[in-house]
């Protein structure tokens, strides 16, 4: 596998970096994602590992779009109101970059239909809005080894965390969640989150830079705070408990 | 009395209408005795932060979702006893900070 002449001008600035060069991005070009959500975290995650290069992205949900979602979901407008999102993400996709390929996945996540959907992927980015179906791929990706990058928001504020477990901890060992709920939410903020995970796939992806392994990034919008949280196993976790190093 | 930090995050605070307050607490109370003093003195719309519930590895679970001094409960390196951990003067309980949206 080669760059093209397209590709190498294409990704010129960011191969600028120190350590990226054609190497790192053919890594990114030989990834396949899978990419849990296509709305306020989705839309940011999605749109900046396509325009990055990032060969294959498995995009997954079962939602159809709503004219109340395009304050934060950047991947669709207001002609594909009644679309279901991962189709909308795919058309969006594949417009920024005819480059790489976009599977568009249009089922909803549950424990049965888990590992058919993800199936065997290089990174698994959460761009959920619910723990529910969090632990369901954490579960997953723990079984897998599958790595794992978590974000979540509500209104203003946000966290996200790199999981490779048992290396780290696992989600269940950070946060056993919060209830559903429809919540407030600023797009900018999903932005912000959103970004930062595209970040840290692209980190490890090319393997420029370090993850936010053990540690849980919290930042908040409303006051411009950041904190940084170290994070650890739970001995007895019924996820990533019984997994050895 | 112990001198107890609370602070409160954006998935409490439509319960406790402030930020964050610092509590009297009875000397011995523990961790479990102070979540459900203090899920009493704000109500359901608190509470259901308090504790987190669901299923993994097909497993029911009810289990805090608090950090105290920056850690969670559950981290038994950190905290042996776990929820029967005595409360002390000086200590800083977290609610409501891990969010869950995305979409």
């Amino acid at each position: 596998m080669d760059l093209s002449e397209q590709e190498q001008d294409r990704y010129c600035r960011q191969m600028m970096m120190p350590g990226w060069g054609t190497e790192a991005q053919l890594k990114l070009k030989r990834s396949r994602v899978f990419i849990a959500g296509a709305g306020g975290l989705g839309s940011p995650v999605a749109m900046y590992l396509a325009t990055a290069g990032v060969g294959t992205l498995r995009i997954c949900d079962c939602g159809e779009l709503e004219l109340s979602n395009l304050n934060r979901q950047i991947l669709h407008d207001d002609t594909r109101v009644g679309w279901n999102k991962a189709a909308s993400a795919k058309k969006t996709l594949e417009r920024m970059n005819p480059d790489i390929t976009v599977e568009a996945l249009q089922e909803k996540i549950t424990a049965g239909s888990v590992a058919g959907l993800i199936g065997r992927v290089d990174l698994i980015l959460d761009c959920l809005d619910n723990f529910p179906t969090r632990h369901i791929i954490n579960e997953y990706a723990v079984h897998n080894r599958i790595p794992f990058i978590h974000g979540g928001v509500y209104g203003m504020q946000g966290q996200v965390t790199f999981i490779q477990a048992p290396e780290t901890p696992c989600l269940w060992c950070i946060s056993a969640g919060t209830p559903a709920a429809v919540f407030p939410i600023v797009g900018a903020a999903a932005g912000v989150i959103g970004c930062m995970e595209a970040l840290e796939a692209l980190k490890y992806l090319s393997g420029v830079g370090t993850n936010l392994r053990g540690r849980m990034l919290v930042w908040n919008g409303e006051t411009t705070e950041c904190m940084d949280l170290p994070q650890k196993r739970i001995p007895d976790c019924p996820v990533c408990g019984h997994v050895n190093r | 009395m112990a001198k107890v930090t609370c602070k409160y995050f954006v998935n409490v605070l439509g319960a406790t209408k402030k930020d964050g307050e610092i509590l009297d607490v009875p000397d011995g109370m523990d961790v479990e005795q102070f979540l459900d003093f203090i899920s009493n003195k704000y109500g359901p719309d608190f509470a259901k932060h308090v504790y987190a519930t669901g299923t993994v590895a097909g497993e029911p679970f009810k289990t805090p979702n608090i950090y105290l001094n920056k850690r969670r409960i559950q981290w038994l390196q950190d905290f042996p006893a776990g929820v029967k951990t005595k409360v002390k003067d000086g200590d800083e309980f977290w609610f409501g900070l891990i969010v869950g949206g995305g979409c």
